[in-house]
């Protein structure tokens, strides 16, 4: 059966992966999934750094969600040292993960709009996202890696001059947002529907988290199931939808900034006084998990300590490589050219094709460009 | 379901006697659950069938062992429970849980990969982060080990 390689290289993009298609025509008929092209040994590196500097190393593990890995981190040292952080850190803590969020699935939706040749959609969400960006600008002096976490509470605070303004942009995602959304489902809708369906069953097999096991209907949720930070206290749902196709991801995920909105109302009204970092002194030998929802699901840290202020052992494992391998159940049945947007559907901090290898039955191998690839899919869309 | 009802069940389902608790801060404690590592997959399938989520599996080096920490979320009763084996660092063999859970095949490939320790009954133990051409430093030595 003939053999296409999609990447495992793209310059534009952050995570490189490939993935091996067996076609039939162009029918999908199974899929292979091959990463490590971008491994950059950083547990063993964070086995070197002191609490403080693994804070700002996990930073950069992710370009998109960089908060949250800092959050896992914080969290499982503070379990082993027994740090009790103040209310209004937990609060800030919440407020940067859910704008996190916010700018991480206009982010998505943006390059799926791109890759459908939707170039509307795509400039309309990063338009959106871009005061999200400045809000981050604003509160942390960076559009990314924040630099927010600290293990204890936060390292900076949010002052309420600032409130006024983020609010104002709430105002503005509030009144976007659903315009958006249903703009996606009347000119894409019939695109993504029915496209690489991950079944109920596959999504607990798999073990997949975030929005790709919601869009299945499966009802998890680390910010519900495990609550951290300020969570408890504020009022969302989980948002779920049943079909586990391309669509259903596309509209949790929509349904999710709605959410997120909401929380960050919540949390900027009840936002508690006092102060935003707890004292601590060394660190005792133990091991703490730290878990967190990121923008792509569940994300955790499990982290060992023999006393020294660096970790024994620090053990990351980010939401996409538990959501990566459900794509073999994905992709089979589907056409070629859904291909592109059913890798991108798990938001795998997006990564793939530079150029496409096409071998036919004789052998003959052919190079497939980038544009080539896009093109195919955004024919399909017409 | 509260914590200690929880305990009392794992005694019944699981092989073992050894369970213990951490704290964690503003939450329900974590649970973690020595196994014999020859056990493993059984544990393994028994909290599959309670509802459990495998998260990852951990892999530390302790002396002349590794210990395997295998986190499984329990999502209904929102807690985290960790199966906690061990195996000889000469000879790094366990059971895959890969047959029983499907999503346990990359890190077991990985903890392959970086620890040298050797899952039985995995369907495709390659190589996942390394590359096929890597050898080690020196040559034969897995690129987490210490020693």
């Amino acid at each position: 059966m003939p053999e296409i390689t999609i990447g495992p290289v793209h310059p534009l993009l952050d995570e490189p992966v490939a993935v091996k298609l067996e076609v039939e025509g162009k029918t999908i008929k199974a899929a292979e999934i091959q990463i490590g092209f971008i491994h950059r040994g950083i547990e063993k590196l964070s086995e070197r750094m002191t609490f403080e500097q693994v804070t700002f190393l996990v930073e950069r593990i992710c370009g998109i969600c960089s908060n949250v890995h800092p959050l896992c981190f914080v969290q499982a040292v503070e379990d082993i040292g027994g740090i009790e952080v103040p209310e209004r850190a937990k609060y800030i803590r919440t407020i940067i993960a859910e704008l996190e969020r916010i700018h991480s699935h206009l982010l998505w939706l943006g390059i799926a709009g791109h890759i459908l040749g939707a170039h509307e959609i795509f400039l309309k969400s990063w338009r959106y996202r871009e005061p999200v960006l400045d809000i981050f600008e604003l509160v942390c002096g960076n559009r990314q890696n924040y630099a927010m976490m600290a293990v204890g509470g936060v390292r900076k605070d949010i002052p309420s001059a600032y409130v006024p303004k983020i609010i104002e942009t709430l105002k503005f995602l509030k009144e976007k947002v659903p315009k958006l959304a249903e703009e996606v489902r009347s000119s894409l809708g019939k695109r993504l529907r029915d496209i690489g369906v991950l079944t109920k069953e596959n999504a607990i097999s798999y073990c997949t988290t975030g929005p790709t096991a919601r869009a299945t209907g499966l009802p998890i949720d680390t910010r519900k199931n495990h609550p951290y930070a300020a969570y408890p206290e504020l009022e969302f749902e989980i948002v779920n939808r049943d079909e586990g196709d391309v669509l259903a991801q596309t509209e949790v995920r929509m349904g999710e900034i709605i959410q997120s909105i909401h929380i960050l109302e919540q949390a900027l009204r009840n936002l508690p006084p006092g102060e935003i970092r707890a004292e601590f002194k060394n660190i005792p030998p133990g091991e703490g998990i730290g878990l967190a929802e990121a923008p792509r699901g569940e994300d955790i840290h499990y982290v060992r300590t023999n006393g020294t202020n660096m970790p024994e052992r620090h053990k990351i494992r980010a939401p996409t490589y538990v959501n990566l391998p459900a794509l073999e159940a994905m992709l089979p049945g589907n056409k070629l050219e859904d291909a592109f947007i059913i890798v991108a559907s798990i938001d795998p901090c997006f990564s793939c094709t530079d150029r496409v290898t096409i071998v036919n039955e004789r052998g003959e191998e052919r190079v497939v460009s980038e544009e080539e690839l896009l093109r195919m899919s955004r024919n399909a869309a017409l | 379901m509260e914590i200690e009802q929880l305990i009392e069940k794992l005694r019944q389902k699981l092989p073992t006697e050894e369970i213990e608790t951490k704290p964690h801060i503003g939450g329900k404690e974590r649970i973690f659950v020595l196994i014999n590592a020859p056990k493993i997959a059984d544990a393994a399938r028994a909290i599959k069938e309670m509802g459990g989520r495998l998260c990852t599996i951990s892999c530390v080096e302790r002396f002349s062992l590794f210990e395997l920490i295998y986190h499984f979320s329990l999502d209904r009763e929102g807690v985290m429970v960790n199966l906690k084996t061990t195996v000889k660092k000469t000879d790094p063999e366990v059971d895959s849980v890969t047959p029983i859970i499907r999503g346990a095949a990359f890190i077991e490939r990985e903890i392959h990969d970086l620890f040298g320790v050797k899952f039985k009954g995995h369907p495709s133990l390659k190589r996942l982060i390394l590359s096929e051409q890597w050898k080690g430093n020196p040559p034969g030595n897995p690129p987490l080990r210490r020693e």
